[in-house]
């Protein structure tokens, strides 16, 4: 039988992977050598790891990337196909930060639509949180149970917790630093009309150069109100943690946000809006009102709560 | 510095907030939990600033991360020179599905740190990377990529084209 924070768990663990499976199967294998820089400037662990002559030649090789990238696909699928095994989804961890640093080292900064999900696969190999076990056809009066030896309660809530400080404190960070960098400046100005189109003509599409195409009339008025309230949002993010009422409105919120951030910029962070919309149904469909499904206290409330298997 | 120092007090009292009312909903609180948390907190912090890159990271660095309120309306301009002069927008996304701005913004920073037109080592070494993926995709041979700086207007003037850097395969 499945606690809610149980499945929450199981299904943050599995959309992490699913993440990371498509990200690395989406990038062209021979292009991330070409564009690797130079020894000692890496990013994160390949910054270390690369830091002389010698070690950038294997680091940055055909060989070396083509292997790092093969290898994190089969073990996050590995880990998908045997959740029930922790350490395959640590060794998958260590070769996905890896090939996310490598990532990185191509463009120098931190690409925060992968923030949360490397977060999280890094949380979940950390913690064993169990898993579906899936019976073989001839046993549907069970066919999905928990697996006991999995994990513990005191492991789910652990992740449970860490995850929502990762999803808390990018967003959290984002708009306390609008605040400082901008003042109340920013959100009397038309900084956002600018910054928008300037993303947009970086890297166009029809939706945004349509928008951009626009008499500033036309939106500057969305524009005003939208910017404070986003601000709004980004900084009492730490509520979603206390009141689920919040938390379904917020994660609406920044779901219809980055849809409108794709749109009218092409900025398009998908891998969030999985972990969000993960989020979203498991606050909508799982939880009691004013309790929290993202970090739920272990061993007594949670255990109260025990979903029928589905 | 006090700037500096006024922003790391702000962001590690927000940390500490979020941290605080996040553990509050923890309960019972299983041994140890606290030193993990501030130990995973910690660490993600040193871990960033030690990537070794000159400049220290976010948020060290202030990073303005659309949060300039007063925004020099600018932006660049990629485009690839192929065979009979033709003239086309180079498709980051198409080249670098996943991360498609970032080649890009790279770009940007070496042109800005050489201050120069042309022959930059690094920067003359990624625009030939970027060439040769588009002349294998396109079956064309290319000539060229010139970088324009983009200076726009939200009044409905016309936009104004800089040059900033060429690069040409007769560079190599």
């Amino acid at each position: 039988m499945l606690s809610i924070d149980q499945r929450l768990a199981i299904r943050l663990r599995t959309s992490a992977l699913l993440v990371w499976i498509v990200v690395i199967c989406r990038q062209p294998p021979d292009l991330l050598p070409a564009f690797l820089p130079d020894a000692g400037d890496g990013f994160g662990i390949v910054g270390i790891l690369a830091s002389s002559t010698q070690a950038a030649a294997i680091i940055y090789s055909q060989a070396f990337v083509g292997t790092v990238r093969v290898t994190s696909i089969a073990l996050c699928l590995l880990a998908l196909l045997r959740p029930g095994s922790a350490g395959i989804l640590r060794v998958a961890a260590v070769f996905v930060v890896v090939w996310d640093s490598l990532n990185k080292s191509i463009g120098g900064y931190a690409n925060h639509a992968q923030f949360i999900p490397l977060s999280l696969l890094v949380i979940f190999a950390i913690h064993q949180v169990g898993s579906y076990v899936w019976f073989p056809p001839g046993r549907r009066d069970a066919n999905v149970t928990w697996d006991a030896s999995g994990g513990s309660m005191t492991s789910v809530a652990c992740a449970l917790w860490q995850s929502g400080l990762c999803v808390v404190l990018p967003y959290t960070y984002v708009g306390v630093n609008r605040l400082l960098e901008g003042g109340l400046d920013i959100l009397r100005s038309d900084a956002l009309s600018i910054h928008m189109r300037s993303a947009c003509m970086a890297m166009p599409s029809d939706t945004c150069v349509w928008l951009a195409s626009l008499p500033l009339d036309a939106y500057s008025g969305v524009l005003a109100i939208g910017l404070p309230v986003v601000t709004l949002m980004e900084v009492l993010s730490v509520l979603i943690l206390v009141s689920r009422v919040f938390r379904i409105g917020w994660l609406l919120f920044m779901l219809g946000f980055q849809l409108l951030a794709a749109i009218g910029m092409n900025i398009i962070f998908w891998e969030n809006m999985v972990i969000l919309a993960v989020l979203l149904c498991s606050a909508i469909f799982s939880s009691p009102l004013g309790r929290s499904a993202i970090v739920v206290p272990a061993g007594t409330r949670s255990l109260d709560r025990v979903d029928t298997p589905t | 510095m006090q700037t500096m120092l006024a922003t790391v007090g702000l962001y590690f009292g927000v940390t500490t907030l979020v941290f605080v009312v996040s553990l509050s909903r923890v309960r019972p609180r299983p041994p140890g939990t606290v030193i993990q948390g501030t130990a995973i907190v910690c660490a993600l912090f040193a871990a960033l600033q030690s990537s070794k890159r000159p400049d220290p990271f976010y948020p060290l660095d202030r990073w303005p991360m659309y949060g300039d309120a007063h925004p020099v309306p600018v932006y660049s301009r990629y485009v690839v020179l192929t065979a009979g002069g033709a003239q086309a927008e180079y498709p980051f996304r198409w080249a670098f599905p996943t991360e498609p701005r970032v080649i890009a913004v790279r770009l940007d920073a070496l042109i800005r740190r050489c201050n120069c037109r042309r022959y930059d080592v690094k920067t003359d070494r990624l625009l030939q990377a970027l060439a040769e993926i588009y002349a294998a995709r396109h079956k064309v041979a290319v000539h060229g990529i010139d970088v324009y700086s983009v200076v726009f207007s939200l009044n409905g003037y016309p936009d104004q084209s800089v040059l900033t850097y060429q690069w040409r395969t007769l560079d190599r």
